[in-house]
């Protein structure tokens, strides 16, 4: 599976765009990981918009599901496995991964 | 080889100022009066409804099959008449113009020769143009635009509109990579499928989502959304589809710039809520039309030798099922449209809707060969030789012979 570009640029966006900058979090604490911040409404909208695009960048994928298997093991649901069985195209299962709870609270 | 990356924005940029460049060349510059022919080829992604986009309404078994979903000649679920058996949906409004102006033509009962019903799988054979899924190195349409010649001194090049290009126009042969620039909104299709999903499995991050998406939907309607900083929508939204087929006609205007494209359109699965004159195959093609309607106005003098059109992985089930939608089917409808087109035909050697006559009891019965559609526009619009289409571009397709008479002139 190859991930294009091979520039940072898009990526270095994309972390801006969910609002952590690389290595600039807005206090010495770090990034917060309380539910309310990490879990807000307006994160998990860009979130999803996101792993949408993340999708559309992979090429030559092969099935889904060998990846849902790499990523998570035995640990992926029924629901996420069927989900992503039933999507309409191979992007759009990839996205249903990264959007799935296996993979967002992993 | 395919140039794709952060350039693309600079790629745009270049083609337009190629563009208002060429306004300033003397005429002579351009070869007058030969012919340089375009061609888009549209992927529709999750198996476009073949019966609703162009519906058989005088197949006498038609409007039991579709119940709720069929269209109809008059009323409120009219469609544009294209012949007398014939009605095109109601939103394919600029396709049903261009087809009474001979400019467009319908290829029904078509289908490549998967008969499997994996999205995956289908759309992999559709693209690659190989009798079956498993080879997905490079698209028929890249290895056909390898037996183009030069444009201007340099090699034929191919543009693929997307994040990625479509496997269609992936290969050998270059290809530019544009893409409307920002972040574009996910589209619903996706958003209801993670909501499912988080409804079984996680309340939480559901609940947190669906929060999100009704504040940005209150913030669209509110005239508050930030077109300066966004691209208009997904590729399964009008707007995106708009804009994508905006943007590709631009490049493929511009006299040195690309003679083929490929763009893939999203959600055309309708499994449920399918919708008639309305719904959520409506606004798809809404969009496709739209989609159309750019193409039209964005090639300007070069529409009349362009083809543009629209192919899907497979059709959808004949019945309507229990949740008001289609399931993954067999033989579909393909579009064609542009000045190039012999049109005003809807093309098929009808199968008929009757029980006996349907594939496998349940779908529409695939009587021609997309691959035989394809090397007949391959070989009459682009001149590319049927040597070359039978071995490299559409191998171990020598049971489909090329259709005749889809290019005008």
């Amino acid at each position: 599976m190859s991930f294009l570009p091979n520039e940072p640029g898009p990526l270095l966006h994309l972390q801006n765009v969910l609002g952590m900058p690389l290595w600039q979090p807005a206090g010495p604490n770090g990034f917060a990981d309380t539910a309310d911040v990490w879990a807000s409404p307006e994160a998990m909208k860009l979130r999803l918009d996101v792993s949408w695009q993340m999708a559309q960048r992979f090429r030559e994928v092969g099935h889904p599901l060998g990846v849902l298997d790499t990523i998570t093991g035995l640990a992926a649901s029924r629901e996420t496995r069927d989900a992503m069985d039933h999507a309409e195209s191979r992007q759009q299962a990839l996205a249903l991964l990264f959007m799935s709870p296996e993979f967002q609270r992993r | 080889m395919t140039q794709h990356s952060a350039i693309s924005r600079r790629v745009l940029l270049g083609g337009v100022g190629v563009t208002f460049g060429a306004a300033f060349l003397p005429p002579a510059a351009s070869a007058a009066g030969a012919r340089d022919p375009r061609l888009v080829v549209l992927v529709l992604r999750g198996a476009m409804d073949g019966l609703a986009a162009v519906a058989p309404v005088g197949d006498p078994a038609y409007a039991e099959l579709r119940g709720p979903l069929a269209l109809t000649r008059t009323g409120e679920r009219a469609g544009f008449a294209l012949d007398d058996f014939f009605v095109a949906h109601p939103a394919l409004q600029t396709f049903s113009r261009l087809f009474k102006e001979k400019r467009a033509a319908v290829l029904h009962a078509i289908a490549t020769g998967y008969r499997e019903r994996s999205h995956f799988d289908g759309q992999d054979v559709l693209e690659s143009g190989y009798p079956g899924p498993g080879r997905v190195d490079s698209g028929w349409l890249n290895r056909a635009v390898v037996q183009l010649p030069p444009v201007l001194g340099a090699p034929a090049r191919g543009l693929g509109v997307g994040a990625t290009a479509p496997l269609v126009i992936r290969g050998p042969a270059p290809v530019l990579g544009w893409a409307p620039q920002g972040l574009p909104d996910a589209g619903a299709g996706l958003a209801e499928r993670v909501l499912d999903l988080y409804a079984h499995r996680d309340p939480t991050l559901g609940a947190a989502l669906r929060s999100g998406l009704e504040t940005e939907r209150l913030a669209r309607e509110g005239g508050m959304s930030n077109d300066m900083t966004k691209a208009k929508g997904g590729m399964d939204q009008p707007s995106g589809m708009r804009q994508a087929a905006a943007g590709a006609a631009r490049l493929l205007a511009a006299p040195d710039g690309p003679r083929v494209a490929a763009l893939a359109f999203d959600g055309f699965d309708t499994h449920a809520n399918e919708g008639a004159a309305q719904g959520q195959l409506a606004t798809r093609l809404s969009g496709l039309d739209g989609a159309f309607e750019e193409f039209e106005r964005g090639l300007g003098e070069h529409w009349k030798d362009t083809i543009v059109m629209a192919v899907t992985e497979f059709g959808r089930t004949a019945r309507v099922n229990g949740t008001n939608g289609t399931d993954h089917g067999t033989a579909a409808a393909a579009f064609l449209a542009g000045g190039a087109v012999a049109g005003g035909r809807v093309i098929a050697d009808w199968p008929g809707l009757a029980q006996n006559r349907l594939y496998q009891g349940r779908d529409l019965f695939p009587t021609t060969d997309l691959r035989a559609a394809l090397k007949g526009l391959l070989a009459d619009h682009l001149g590319i030789a049927h040597v070359a289409l039978a071995e490299k571009v559409f191998p171990d397709s020598d049971a489909a012979a090329p259709v005749k008479g889809l290019v005008a002139g």
